[in-house]
């Protein structure tokens, strides 16, 4: 088995240097203590993200349940920002203004699915308490692959509300000031690296920060609610805009009933792709099964009611939008803006003044954080996957800060990719929207069931009932949403799930093999007897100090034989080096030159070991010096024939490569210091 | 045989290192033996490329080893007492006259008779 190891033994400068703020003295008191010095990288990243977090701080706090609501259910609550706006633009679209007479009823429909799910996930939450999740329950219930179709589902899922939720609350933004509208994909673009760098420093879950924005906008919503409604009840909240003259006689819309909607052509259709559209409300409903570790103690009955208070909001403000929108008519815009919640807004609070301000600037606060809370999910659920063997290791990950900064980056790379495609264009991003979550919802709901089943515990007939009408109901969503969304980009989703899905299962039997091939009988590969003979090669271009840092660590190294082998490229170097060689007091080392006429370094000394090799009772190691450039353009300046000769013996078993380094520092050598060999 | 198969034999890197090299030494007119058949203990004419030659520090015993490759196999020729042997380079081709000895599966010719081609 080849492999390649890197040896860094002392800097040929052992008069150490002060040591810099940003470098570790080890073992401090030495008077020739090694000094680390932290590479830039690593610097910059400090300044900017702030001190290394240990491992042990990983730990988080407990919320509760006030700051738990504000902390899961800001994605959830801030979906009722654009929810009945999707509805409406659907209807608009296919049955004009008896739209205002279909939306109540359709919200009340979404709202009992509503219902259900929250059921049915107290139930998630009451037997999952630690890892919860449609990913842990589906690979609990049903096995790795399907958890792997609910995983990715809820990945893409949470990549479209990153892009759904700060594109809305870009709309927001616009609405309030339209002058910025056509910097809507930048403000998005921004709002997503705030919101990434925010999480690679590692923003606490934490109170205040979320607690602020998602009660201010849930007051701001109540409000616009309780005024609403009271000037509805006395009849001072008219239409906004000052159409109805041009609408066909006789058809005040909302005098219309739903009844008479349909004769007027509202497709059975329509009504679903309205619907279906209105998924994009109940999104985020999974964010406090998913988090139930984070919750005081008993967790799993604060998050259960955490999960009713969010649910009681949604629906409260979902429906009273819904109900304001029959009375003031907005109109959802082809541009986004301004969005229908801001005209209610401004039709409830008469205008745009102060308050229609505040509600625009609670929107976008929501719906920034919405985006946020997928990045606390996405990350985890995609190490859940990575930590299964189903997505590339990396993802598992801890960074600088204890977040998983590779899965952050992930989903800001999609989402930013997402929102440049569409154009930040909420509309066009919720076709796809709302399908992933509710083929999670499905599967979860149903490992549920299942889960009830096997254990029949205590209530189990009663958990059945309940998971398995939410699985139920959110099959019946799901295929309505594929139904009627599927030419509007549904379709998109459909493709995409199950091809991830089959490349997941391709990794996971890469990443199997590779584990078997590794771990297959490495004790007794250990324990196995070794080769007899070790040869050592010194690669040697020409006698520099770098070759002699190679030659001097070579000679510690006790070998069966020891050469040091030059590839003659050019006949006059190569002469050179042999007279030079020949001067030298190394009697133990001799110099082997080796034809290489077609110029293929690496190749004449692969073919050198190979022969070494050849006794198949031989260890080769070849010591490759490796100059070590103060600057990366001074690496530019080179080739780096040391990284070729490395991969070049790669291939061979029982050839190893080990990198003497020569670290340049970048001033003139000095004479008096007698630390090489090359004594005339 | 499928085309790809075909293509990695064309492609493998398995063969000849010097295709041109037993051509050139097996004319009539050198009546040498190819390496691989060459035998021991008896005085043989070997032709080949010099493969690699090794030079010994100042320190050691003067010997100069060359390694001679054909296509079919190699053998070392040593020159004792010599340090230096002008005309021993890499890359040469080479006429050998003497007798092959074995030494832990290596094959020695000591202080040849030789002809630089």
């Amino acid at each position: 088995m080849s492999d390649t190891t890197a040896t860094t033994p002392t800097p040929p400068d052992t008069s150490a240097p002060a040591p810099r703020p940003t470098a570790t003295r080890v073992h401090g008191n030495h008077p020739h203590a090694v000094v680390l010095p932290e590479p830039l990288s690593y610097r910059m990243k400090r300044k900017v993200l702030g001190p290394a977090l240990t491992t042990d701080q990983l730990e988080h706090e407990r919320l509760g349940i006030p700051t738990a609501v504000a902390v899961f259910s800001s994605d959830c609550i801030s979906s009722s920002a654009y929810a009945t706006e999707e509805i409406l633009r659907v209807l608009i679209g296919a049955v004009g203004v008896f739209a205002f007479s279909l939306v109540v009823p359709i919200t009340i429909a979404m709202v009992i699915v509503l219902f259900f799910l929250i059921l049915s996930y107290r139930e998630t939450i009451k037997e999952y308490p630690t890892a919860g999740g449609a990913y842990m329950v589906t690979r609990d219930n049903f096995g790795l692959i399907p958890a792997q179709v609910a995983g990715v589902a809820l990945l893409t899922d949470y990549i479209l509300t990153v892009a759904v939720s700060v594109a809305a609350g870009t709309a927001a933004l616009v609405s309030l000031v339209p002058s910025l509208g056509s910097y809507s994909v930048i403000i998005c673009l921004f709002f997503i690296a705030l919101i990434a760098g925010g999480n690679l420093k590692g923003v606490k879950e934490s109170g205040l920060i979320f607690a602020i924005p998602t009660y201010f906008f849930i007051a701001m919503g109540l409000l616009l609610l309780g005024v609403g409604f009271w000037k509805m009840g006395t009849g001072h909240l008219g239409h906004l805009y000052n159409l109805s003259k041009s609408w066909p006689k006789g058809s005040s819309p909302h005098g219309v009933g739903t009844v008479t909607a349909f004769a007027y052509g509202a497709g059975l259709y329509a009504i679903l792709h309205a619907f279906a559209s209105g998924g994009a409300a109940v999104t985020g409903v999974e964010a406090i099964s998913n988090g139930v570790t984070a919750f005081r103690k008993p967790e799993w009955k604060n998050a259960r009611k955490a999960l009713m208070i969010m649910g009681v909001t949604l629906g409260t403000l979902f429906l009273g939008l819904s109900v304001l929108a029959t009375r003031v008519h907005p109109v959802p815009f082809a541009e986004g803006t301004p969005t229908v919640i801001s005209q209610i807004g401004q039709g409830v609070f008469g205008g745009k003044n102060a308050l229609y301000g505040a509600l625009q600037i609670a929107t976008l606060f929501i719906l920034v954080l919405a985006a946020n809370t997928s990045f606390a999910d996405f990350p985890r659920l995609a190490s859940f996957h990575a930590g299964d063997n189903f997505m590339p290791k990396q993802l598992t990950k801890r960074g600088h800060r204890l977040v998983f900064s590779n899965g952050i980056l992930a989903l800001a790379i999609c989402a930013a990719v997402l929102v440049v495609a569409t154009g930040a264009k909420v509309d066009r991003l919720i076709p796809l929207y709302a399908i992933g979550v509710f083929t999670s919802f499905t599967l979860s709901q149903s490992g549920m069931a299942k889960h009830h089943y096997t254990r029949k515990e205590p209530g189990w007939r009663s958990g059945i009932f309940v998971n398995g009408f939410g699985a139920f109901l959110s099959l019946i969503v799901d295929l309505i949403i594929a139904y009627t969304k599927f030419t509007h980009g549904a379709w998109v989703i459909i493709v995409l799930v199950p091809i991830m899905v089959f490349g997941l299962t391709r990794l996971n039997r890469q990443y199997e093999s590779e584990a078997a091939e590794l771990e297959d009988e490495a004790r007794a590969a250990a324990a196995a007897p070794i080769l007899r003979r070790h040869v050592v090669l010194v690669a040697v271009d020409k006698l520099d100090n770098s070759a002699a840092r190679a030659i001097q660590y070579a000679r510690t190294l006790v070998p069966d034989e020891l050469r040091a082998i030059h590839a003659a490229v050019d006949s006059r170097a190569s002469d050179e080096l042999a007279q030079e060689w020949s001067r030298l007091g190394l009697s133990r080392v001799p110099l082997d030159i080796v034809d290489c006429s077609d110029r293929r370094v690496a190749r004449s000394i692969a073919e050198a070991v190979a022969e070494e090799l050849a006794d198949n009772e031989t260890e080769v190691t070849v010591l490759v010096p490796q100059r070590k450039y103060r600057r990366f353009w001074h690496t530019l300046l080179h080739d780096n024939t040391s990284e070729r000769v490395a991969e070049a013996l790669s291939t061979l078993p029982h050839a190893n490569v080990t990198f003497v380094p020569y670290h340049l520092a970048g001033k003139r050598p000095d004479p008096s210091r007698p630390h090489t060999m090359l004594e005339h | 045989m499928t085309f790809g198969r075909r293509l990695r034999r064309r492609t493998s890197g398995v063969g000849t290192l010097w295709p041109d090299t037993t051509e050139a030494l097996t004319e009539p007119t050198h009546d040498t033996k190819a390496i691989e058949d060459a035998p021991s203990r008896v005085p043989v004419l070997i032709g080949g490329k010099i493969k690699s030659v090794r030079v010994q520090p100042l320190a050691g015993v003067p010997t100069l080893k060359a390694t001679i490759s054909d296509d079919t196999g190699q053998v070392t020729i040593v020159f004792l007492g010599r340090r230096h042997v002008a005309g021993i380079e890499t890359g040469r081709k080479i006429l050998c006259e003497g007798v092959i000895g074995e030494q832990m599966g290596r094959r020695h010719m000591l202080n040849p008779a030789y002809r630089l081609l």
